[in-house]
């Protein structure tokens, strides 16, 4: 099976970024592109070529649905499996998601000693 | 001044009923045929005053079904019931429908339905609920930061700290860990309120539940060195719950009755019942609940303070969700307490009808 190894990380919270980024390197060893918005991560997400999207969902300016959508259009990444993270903590909407194809959703606040393993769970339990 | 009794003012009665906003309509209850419509009803359903009974209430709206009506309606014509309430979706969108029997002066009967705008209410809660959901969001993005911090100092992921320093980040994290409980304590707690909680059941058998439950608590029993023991148990308990929002009320239960124990003590749970329903309880050897909190306990933010002056960590929330979650389930909690000899939490909850084999 395909090792986990790059990732990309859309939050526009620059401390959340921060944590996320120390999270996943230090504990999990893994490459991080980060960006602060949808857009940022769209112009950028080809050269970064990476296995798995990690994205924030309530940002302002493009949400993390949208920037799902258009991220999974682009020639490469169409089958780049999708993992959300979000403070709003409705099942209801978690589950939406995940009908909608995301690989998992984890909430806000996530522990950094955990979220590492969650993604490695998740990565190996996938279909693809 | 209003002085007199407006009570025989025929004129003024009717022209009340006449201007309410919600939909008022008097109609046979053989032929269905209308006796009277308010102004509001006419209005939507284009229907004249003078030729009313040429109408007849199965027109008043194109998703009315007689059948389906003739069937609501049987408990009231049988006389099981005064009065019928349902909800549907209309042409205005949701309605509450109200529906008895009347007569009219000649001795006729009749039926009188009221049909209530949902939809303002509807949208109100909407409004709530989202924005709890924005002030989830709110509250819960800087407390992502200070516990992802927090994790990684403790970790050691970022250099290794002085004893003095790890005893402070200590108290740092366990306290975010308090205050993030509290906000999801009171999110779960609106979200209730509001009626948005998810509480699908399906049967359930206290008697493995109420294991799993003490199974599952054992570790935090452990920790302040109280044992958990279950009493004799029936061979099974059928009710029909949500299993994990009972869950929640036996995790509350048990905690607030290991907090309170005496340490080297046990809290000894119990399923008993009576012909209705089942009943768990969880009994501590603590210091009883003082008569003066008894009233207020199952209230948001009334934690006690304890006869023997020694406070518990909680966010004051946990009963009055436990409260919610058992009234959603038709059941009823309470306690009983006596100073100085502990305290015996219980719910009760309705025991499921076994179809006949």
């Amino acid at each position: 099976m395909e090792k986990l190894e790059k990732i990309l990380h859309v939050d526009d919270d620059d401390d959340i970024r921060t944590i996320a980024k120390m999270t996943l390197e230090l504990v999990g060893q893994y490459h991080v592109d980060q960006f602060a918005s949808g857009p940022e991560a769209l112009e950028q997400a080809q050269a970064c070529a990476p296995q798995l999207f990690l994205l924030d969902v309530m940002m302002p300016e493009m949400s993390g649905e949208e920037t799902w959508r258009r991220l999974s259009v682009l020639p490469g990444l169409e089958h780049v499996p999708t993992i959300f993270m979000t403070a709003k903590a409705e099942t209801q909407f978690s589950k939406s998601l995940i009908e909608q194809g995301a690989l998992a959703v984890i909430t806000k606040p996530f522990d950094p000693g955990e979220l590492c393993a969650q993604l490695e769970s998740v990565w190996q339990g996938r279909d693809a | 001044m209003l002085k007199r009794s407006y009570a025989g003012s025929q004129y003024f009665l009717s022209q009340i009923l006449e201007e309410l906003q919600d939909e008022v309509f008097v109609y046979a209850t053989g032929s269905l045929e209308m006796v009277y419509a308010n102004k509001a009803a006419r209005d939507r359903c284009e229907w004249s005053l003078d030729r009313i009974s040429e109408n007849r209430i199965v027109d008043s709206s194109k998703f009315f079904s007689e059948r389906a009506f003739l069937a609501h309606v049987k408990p009231l014509l049988s006389g099981k019931k005064d009065v019928l309430r349902i909800q549907v979706t209309h042409e205005k969108g949701p309605v509450e429908i109200t529906t008895r029997l009347s007569n009219t002066p000649d001795g006729d009967r009749v039926f009188l339905s009221v049909l209530r705008d949902l939809s303002e209410r509807q949208r109100a809660e909407q409004a709530k609920m989202d924005s709890f959901s924005e002030i989830s969001h709110e509250l819960r993005t800087p407390l992502t930061s200070i516990k992802g911090s927090l994790r990684l100092l403790e970790a050691g992921a970022i250099g290794s700290l002085s004893n003095e320093a790890t005893k402070v980040l200590n108290i740092a994290s366990r306290n975010t860990d308090r205050l993030l409980s509290i906000v999801n304590d009171i999110l779960d707690l609106q979200k209730m309120a509001a009626g948005k909680v998810d509480c699908k059941k399906a049967p359930l058998d206290l008697v493995g539940f109420v294991s799993d439950a003490v199974a599952a608590n054992k570790g935090y029993g452990d920790e302040h060195d109280v044992r958990l023991e279950l009493c004799t148990l029936p061979d099974v308990a059928m009710v029909d719950a949500n299993g994990k929002r009972i869950m929640q009320v036996m995790a509350n239960l048990l905690s607030n009755a290991i907090k309170f124990s005496p340490t080297n003590e046990s809290v000894t749970v119990a399923i008993s019942e009576n012909a209705l329903n089942w009943r768990v309880s969880v009994r501590d050897r603590g210091p009883g609940i003082p008569e003066s909190a008894r009233h207020k306990l199952f209230e948001s933010f009334s934690q006690l303070k304890p006869e023997d002056g020694v406070r518990r960590k909680g966010t004051g929330l946990g009963l009055a969700i436990a409260k919610k979650i058992v009234n959603m389930h038709h059941g009823t909690i309470g306690f009983s307490s006596v100073n100085g000899n502990g305290t015996e939490f219980f719910f009760d909850l309705p025991k499921k009808l076994e179809a006949a084999a």
